[in-house]
């Protein structure tokens, strides 16, 4: 992939503030194209994108652009029965003490997941770069989790760590935790939670470093190896500046991902116990689907979460257009 | 001449000496240990999951834990499986919304970054900015509204509204964009000349040159449909319509004492997808490494 497509396919709003004057040009400019050959063939381009664009727009624009009425509703899944209440919703929401409680577990999941995340897939990244036939087996290794599922793992780790019958209960009693019911414990639960997400996602990071890494010309650790920088110094002089790029694009969607994390919470823990778990998507999900199908509630809600990422991704795009000059 | 010749010694590859060998190794054993250790820590969990599905529940249960089968137990969980879930069911739900999403994806994905990649068009910059807007919008955004959408429809618990909002994605769509431009100018026009209509000319001669990103997209797009969640709960929450992953959410989430059916569907499950990604590590490995928006 070249580099300036890398950079508007890793965050749409890079695209938007470096080509916004391309935006208005192509509103703008009228000209048509003269030659009938060349008028054949821009019907063709219609029709080869007509299939993808109506799709995306009804399922995607037109769903997000009905959020905002629907946020604006009070209803459940009968749209006859909406009631228009305003921003009441929205209110609503902020005086809710559980939505207000999952936006702080959701923070404190992201606060904790995302740096031990990018910590570990740097340093096992810096150690996994060269191709060796061992390091390529380590590297399917840490890669294996993430083709599976998240019920999978949910399971299996539900199961590994099972108060009577899980193995890691017993290695953790072995070893002096005489306690070690870590799923059942309000306090411990978000911790398991995050071992888990960074267990079954580490591989992406440490990949995507990796070629990061492999990317950064031989002739900078060779000329920085010839100035008598030993590896430690070649680390944090040459490799991590080399890799920063892809640092930022890396930070900005495991933020997001973890703004959104529901997939394994609801697997293993179910938002439990007592509710320590519930973060804003599963909380989100169980207003607008399990209990009284609180639509328009539930979507009030989750334009709060759509706020949150957007702010993120202005927030890292700003930290990306600043470090890159 | 003489001179000359003797400036430029003959090149010889002189051995590295044993001594500083031995240095490398031993410099790289804690490494090695390190690496190993996260090895483990990633493999045993799954590893566990595999016997149990060979033990029977009073072996699982016994305390100390004991690590290895004592006999093949693996019928017997099966046929419990099978006979407190419709595993065939559901995994015939899973292949035909894996199948039935990724197949057209391919093709609907293909043909849109194709058209971006090689044609010029009035609109084309606003188009791109507005398939590019799709990619920031989150799916537990607008997951809601969608569901008002299929119900409204009517094509609640049905493969319709499981597949068609999975197809386009902006995502491939740019993908396959970028692997379409790196294809040279000329080979279209050559085409062109000889009379091949467009659509020939992308489905007989551009799309086989891109063979290695549809491969990308295939074992992706299968894997994101398998392993999906979120959406199969929503649309699909009839008990004839789960899929595997939705299925044994709720069938483990109903927390059973009964271990060894867990481990055993858990385990089966899992298997398709490992072979997948025996097979095509590379793709996947690619996939992600291009951009990791997925995950």
């Amino acid at each position: 992939m070249r580099e300036g497509d890398a950079g508007s396919l890793r965050c749409p709003l890079f695209f938007f503030m470096k080509n916004g004057g391309l935006f208005v040009t192509a509103i703008v400019s009228k000209k048509k194209p003269t030659k009938s050959f060349e008028r054949k063939l821009e019907k063709t381009a219609y029709l080869f994108i007509l299939p993808a664009a109506v799709l995306l727009i009804v399922f995607c624009i037109v769903p997000m652009l009905a959020s905002f009425w629907v946020s604006a509703q009070n209803m459940g899944v009968d749209l006859s029965q909406a009631k228009y209440v305003g921003l009441g919703n929205y209110a609503k929401a902020l005086s809710d003490r559980r939505f207000i409680q999952s936006i702080g577990i959701t923070l404190k999941y992201t606060a904790i997941e995302v740096p031990l995340q990018m910590v570990i897939g740097v340093f096992l990244s810096a150690l996994l770069a060269k191709n060796t036939l061992l390091n390529k087996l380590f590297r399917s290794i840490y890669f294996l989790p993430v083709v599976a599922s998240a019920v999978t793992v949910g399971v299996t780790w539900q199961l590994v760590l099972h108060s009577n019958i899980g193995i890691f209960t017993y290695w953790l009693k072995c070893i002096g935790f005489s306690d070690a019911n870590l799923l059942n414990n309000t306090t411990t639960a978000i911790y398991v939670v995050v071992f888990v997400a960074i267990w079954k996602t580490f591989g992406i990071s440490a990949i995507i470093l990796v070629s990061a890494i492999q990317n950064i010309p031989d002739s900078l650790f060779e000329a920085s190896a010839i100035d008598g920088a030993g590896k430690v110094r070649q680390f944090f002089s040459v490799t991590l500046p080399g890799v920063m790029p892809s640092f930022w694009f890396l930070l900005m969607t495991r933020i997001i991902g973890s703004l959104q994390m529901f997939d394994i919470v609801y697997t293993m823990t179910g938002g439990g116990p007592s509710r320590s778990t519930t973060t804003m998507v599963v909380y989100i999900y169980d207003q607008a689907f399990n209990s009284m199908n609180k639509t328009g509630y539930a979507t009030a809600m989750s334009e709060f979460l759509f706020a949150g990422i957007l702010l993120v991704t202005c927030v890292m795009y700003y930290i990306m257009n600043k470090t890159s000059d | 001449m003489n001179t000359e010749a003797r400036t430029v010694p003959p090149v010889t590859y002189r051995k590295t000496p044993s001594a500083v060998v031995a240095k490398r190794i031993i410099k790289y054993i804690p490494i090695f240990i390190l690496l190993v250790f996260f090895a483990f820590l990633l493999l045993a969990p799954l590893l566990w999951m595999c016997l149990g599905a060979f033990k029977s529940d009073p072996e699982i249960l016994t305390y100390p834990p004991r690590y290895f089968p004592t006999g093949n137990n693996f019928s017997k969980n099966w046929e419990s499986v099978l006979r407190q879930i419709d595993f065939w069911g559901m995994t015939l739900n899973t292949t035909v919304y894996a199948i039935g999403t990724t197949i057209p994806a391919m093709f609907v994905n293909a043909l849109a970054g194709y058209a971006f990649a090689r044609f010029r068009f009035r609109g084309k910059n606003v188009l791109f900015i507005l398939f590019l807007a799709t990619m920031m919008i989150p799916f537990q955004v607008i997951m809601v509204p969608l569901y008002l959408e299929i119900y409204f429809i009517g094509w609640l618990n049905s493969f319709w509204g499981l597949i068609v909002p999975k197809i386009a994605s902006a995502y491939w769509i740019f993908l396959c964009r970028a692997a379409f431009e790196g294809l040279p100018k000329d080979l279209e026009d050559a085409a062109r000349i000889d009379g091949m209509n467009e659509f020939g000319i992308f489905t007989r001669i551009m799309l086989p040159l891109i063979i290695p990103t549809m491969i990308t997209v295939l074992l992706l797009s299968i894997n994101n449909c398998w392993n999906d969640l979120l959406w199969p709960m929503i649309v699909a929450s009839k008990s004839n319509m789960r899929t595997l992953s939705n299925g044994l959410a709720i069938f483990i989430g109903n927390r059973t004492a009964n271990y060894s059916s867990a481990f055993t569907a858990a385990a089966v499950s899992m298997i398709p997808m490992l072979i997948l990604y025996l097979f095509g590590q590379k793709y996947f490995v690619a996939g992600q490494a291009t951009s990791g928006i997925k995950g």
